[in-house]
């Protein structure tokens, strides 16, 4: 598919891991800020395409994987309540707080539903007017636009049951804790491309 | 959730006060806001995440990156023999 094959090119790639190769004279210490990152470098072994002398270390991932225990269990007593619909990215309800996880919490009989955007929560609470409609809002800069339409459209068409437990954060100033941690070793970053369509 | 995939756009309208549409990535077809992209149009790609489009791709942007790979593919052939990928190749 057109902007995606031509990215997923092996040849290429093990032409830019030589020039790689080529290129670099001393160690180095990178860090890839972003999960999806990591993830793609270890599945196609690009940890082990490129000279050992450039060491990859993984950053601080996910907003799925940074959320605090305290908000996951926020959110556990929030979907508990019987009156609630609780709507999440999938992602999120397989996360354990202290209690267990959204999904367990769903088995039992909460009503807790996996939306693909915020936008769908809204839809859902204008068809529950009797339910209060929860979206657990988390994410980074990439995502703090969605949400915020959300609430703008739940304003804006008079949806009153509809609330947002919100859990953003940014990834500046976790960059910046990292640089300036004692005994940091991290030289250069690989910045999460999708945020930085966002934020800089 | 933190992907952003890229797809085209196949519709465009107005719902509710939003700019939304249909955008076709490979195999599937998803409704998208495309409010944040006021200049994306019918037949354009755009990165799409939690079913928001946020940014346009630059088509000229995304060939002249694809050109500066393809080149690197092509001298490639100048490093054959140099050595296994994850070795440093000593400069000659």
């Amino acid at each position: 598919m057109k902007y995606l094959d031509e990215y997923r090119d092996g040849e290429v790639a093990r032409a830019l891991a030589r020039r790689i190769a080529e290129t670099a004279t001393r160690p180095w210490v990178l860090m890839e800020v972003c999960g999806g990152q990591t993830h793609s470098i270890v599945r196609y072994g690009i940890d082990r395409m490129i000279p050992s002398m450039v060491e990859l270390v993984h950053g601080p991932g996910c907003p799925v994987c940074v959320t605090s225990l305290e908000m996951i269990d926020r959110a556990h007593a929030i979907a508990a309540r019987p009156n609630v619909i609780f709507t999440s990215f999938g992602d999120m309800l397989r996360v354990p707080g202290s209690r267990g996880d959204l999904l367990t919490l769903k088995g039992r009989g909460a009503d807790v539903r996996v939306v693909y955007s915020p936008l769908d929560a809204v839809r859902i609470a204008r068809e529950h007017p009797h339910k209060q409609v929860v979206f657990f809002g988390i994410g980074f800069e990439t995502t703090a636009p969605a949400n915020a339409m959300a609430v703008y459209q739940a304003k804006r068409s008079g949806t009153k049951n509809f609330s947002m437990l919100v859990s953003h954060v940014l990834v500046p100033p976790a960059i910046a804790a990292i640089l300036q941690a004692p005994g940091n070793r991290v030289q250069g970053f690989l910045g999460p491309g999708h945020v930085c369509a966002r934020a800089f | 959730m933190c992907l952003g995939i890229p797809g085209e756009i196949v519709e465009l309208r107005e719902a509710e006060g939003l700019r939304v549409g249909k955008v076709r990535f490979a195999g599937i077809t998803r409704e998208v806001c495309l409010d944040y992209v006021p200049d994306a149009n019918l037949g354009d790609y755009v990165v799409v995440h939690v079913g928001f489009a946020i940014s346009k791709i630059d088509a000229e942007e995304a060939a002249r990156s694809y050109r500066i790979l393809e080149e690197l593919g092509q001298t490639s052939e100048l490093t054959d023999g140099a050595g296994p990928p994850g070795d440093p190749v000593k400069p000659t």
